[in-house]
């Protein structure tokens, strides 16, 4: 079986979640099919400017097949226009016109493949808001799989794209939150879906002392990973945290990892430390006393996957349905909904170190039943195989 | 010894909260968290507010005995009288349940302020919700009606078309009536060129005898 995995950018250096996601599954899937990755040349998610020259590389083992971006993104346009479809009455021309906006614009893409839909099975698609899935599913409906790594964002309610939930072969989803949304919002119960997620690569070597003495920390601390931006929740983190500081005499400090689009408080118990490697990354969560996850928007949160592995319990923020659920399924990790509820579940955290082991034991559990990377690659097997009965 | 200190207060919130380490149960917990933050200082401070503001508006109980009968207030003075050395040792006895009582009333503004701040969040949702539907419904309707008017056109148009095509039925009938009547006629004047033929060939035989 030939497998056509289309994402909006590709490359080990990229490091968003869809992105991410659909790399480690196609270089998983490689394990028992013939897996090819169709992307486009673009490396930055706001401008979607050309950044790769090659149109064709070899990634872990994984064909790449890179096509032009044709138009760039103007994110003034791009912000207006989605500031016009929100809030006013429109016509499906004015989505049509978004999603061309909203890009990566590559026709090229598209054209490849319509003319050739006969050498793959499958095309699976990730992430639904984008030109890619669209107008690939439009092409190829009967042979699509999409993974809508949909997240509670307003415009996950545009028509195109209840039209767009009903057109593939199978759905993979993130979470069960994702899929009740998703039920939901386009009525496409019909169309054979399961809530499969993604596993994770750990690092064989890591070493929490190591990055103690690279990064000069000292004492207990809480850590942030992901990018640093206020659609993550991280300006409402910041305020609860140095509020949390004022109250309180907790020693604790606060250490964020990833890539920042905001301003970082100035605090000496606040500490940046830039985006870091694979192996840092590990050190510091195996290092943290808990991971603080305060994203109002997440589909599935691989980070928070990432610390029950290691079996870091988590302080999620309870007003993303997901984390919540995630949170209360694998009875791994607290939440919140506002200040006192961050102070006081984040206090108990600190103070009892059984209850910490408790729920990163039970984070543990839960990753391993649900995201071991031979549950992910069953599921996969499982839908292509009901798909094949099915031709 | 400050570190002590600390780590004695922060022994004392955890011993507030009911845990089952073998079985952790997140949402029981956050319930327990919630608890504890509605009776929180400042949430206490309130209440107390509450208390002032309540029990003093509250009539004394001296001024609710004056329609109780002149025996019956002889009767509870003399009781009181005979009970008042032993009234210290009756206030301790009811102290437990005073304060349990005192909770309770706690429990109870703690929930009712929850309730009226939920309902005001009812409030505005159903009205934020009222406002949609409302704009929706606008939308639908003129929607609908401009659906209706190109339904009513479509119509007319269909009764034009059912016009037309019974009329080119009348119209193909009369043609092919016509049809076989020049049929027959053709025929009619096949078969009178073929006897004058005869004729002709007969009269020239005997013209040239």
């Amino acid at each position: 079986m030939k497998l056509a995995f289309v994402v909006q950018r590709y490359g080990l250096e990229i490091s968003g979640g869809a992105e991410f996601h659909c790399r480690l599954i196609a270089e998983h899937m490689r394990k028992y099919h013939q897996v090819e990755v169709l992307t486009t040349k673009a490396y930055d998610y706001i401008t979607w400017r050309n950044h790769y020259s090659k149109n064709l590389e070899v990634i872990n083992g994984v064909p790449v097949r890179r096509f032009p971006v044709s138009r760039t993104r103007n994110p003034e346009k791009f912000g207006l226009i989605q500031n016009f479809i929100l809030n006013n009455e429109h016509s499906l021309e004015k989505e049509l016109e978004w999603l061309e906006e909203e890009g990566p614009h590559s026709p090229s893409l598209i054209d490849y493949i319509k003319k050739r839909e006969d050498d793959y099975d499958y095309f699976i698609f990730f992430s639904y808001r984008y030109y890619h899935s669209y107008w690939g599913i439009n092409s190829v409906p009967h042979k699509s799989i999409l993974v809508p790594t949909a997240e509670y964002d307003p415009i996950i309610h545009l028509r195109l794209f209840k039209d767009l939930f009903r057109k593939p072969r199978a759905i993979m989803y993130n979470s069960l939150e994702e899929r009740k949304m998703i039920n939901l919002i386009s009525r496409n119960e019909y169309v054979p879906g399961v809530v499969v997620g993604v596993g994770i690569e750990i690092p064989p070597h890591f070493s929490g002392e190591k990055f103690r003495r690279k990064y000069k920390l000292q004492g207990d601390y809480i850590l942030y990973l992901g990018r640093i931006d206020e659609n993550k929740g991280c300006q409402e983190l910041f305020d609860y945290f140095l509020r949390f500081k004022r109250q309180t005499s907790s020693s604790v400090k606060l250490v964020l990892v990833g890539s920042t689009v905001l301003k970082i408080p100035s605090h000496p118990e606040i500490h940046y430390l830039g985006f870091l490697k694979d192996e840092d990354k590990f050190s510091a969560l195996d290092e943290a006393l808990l991971l603080v996850m305060p994203s109002f928007y997440e589909s599935l949160s691989m980070v928070t996957l990432e610390a029950w592995a290691l079996k870091k319990p988590v302080l999620a923020n309870g007003r993303c349905e997901v984390l919540k659920g995630q949170c209360t399924r694998s009875n791994g990790g607290l939440f919140y909904e506002n200040y006192d509820e961050f102070r006081e579940a984040l206090k108990l955290c600190l103070a009892d170190a059984r209850l910490r082991d408790a729920l990163g034991n039970n984070g543990q559990k839960y990753f391993q039943e649900n995201y071991s990377w031979q549950t992910i690659e069953g599921k996969y097997l499982e839908i292509l195989g009901q798909l094949e009965k099915e031709k | 010894m400050i570190e002590k200190g600390k780590k004695k207060g922060l022994e004392e919130e955890i011993s507030q909260i009911i845990i089952d380490y073998e079985n952790i149960d997140v949402l029981k917990i956050m319930e327990q968290i919630r608890n504890k933050i509605a009776q929180s200082p400042s949430r206490v401070q309130e209440q107390e507010e509450f208390k002032e503001g309540t029990f003093q508006s509250s009539p004394p109980v001296g001024e609710r005995e004056e329609g109780v009968p002149g025996l019956k207030r002889k009767l509870k003075r003399i009781l009181l009288k005979i009970t008042r050395p032993f009234s210290p040792f009756i206030k301790l006895l009811v102290l437990p349940v005073h304060e349990e009582a005192m909770m309770a009333l706690q429990h109870i503004h703690e929930t009712n302020k929850r309730l009226d701040s939920l309902n005001e969040r009812l409030y505005q949702e159903l009205k934020r919700l009222s406002d949609s539907l409302e704009k929706v419904d606008r939308n639908l309707n003129d929607r609908l009606n401009l659906a209706f008017d190109d339904l009513a056109k479509t119509r007319e148009c269909v009764k034009l078309l059912h016009n037309l095509s019974h009329n080119i039925v009348v119209e193909l009938s009369k043609l092919k009536i016509e049809h076989e009547n020049l049929k027959l006629k053709t025929r009619i004047m096949e078969k009178d060129f073929e006897f004058l033929n005869k004729k002709e060939k007969i009269l020239e035989k005997h013209l040239f005898r």
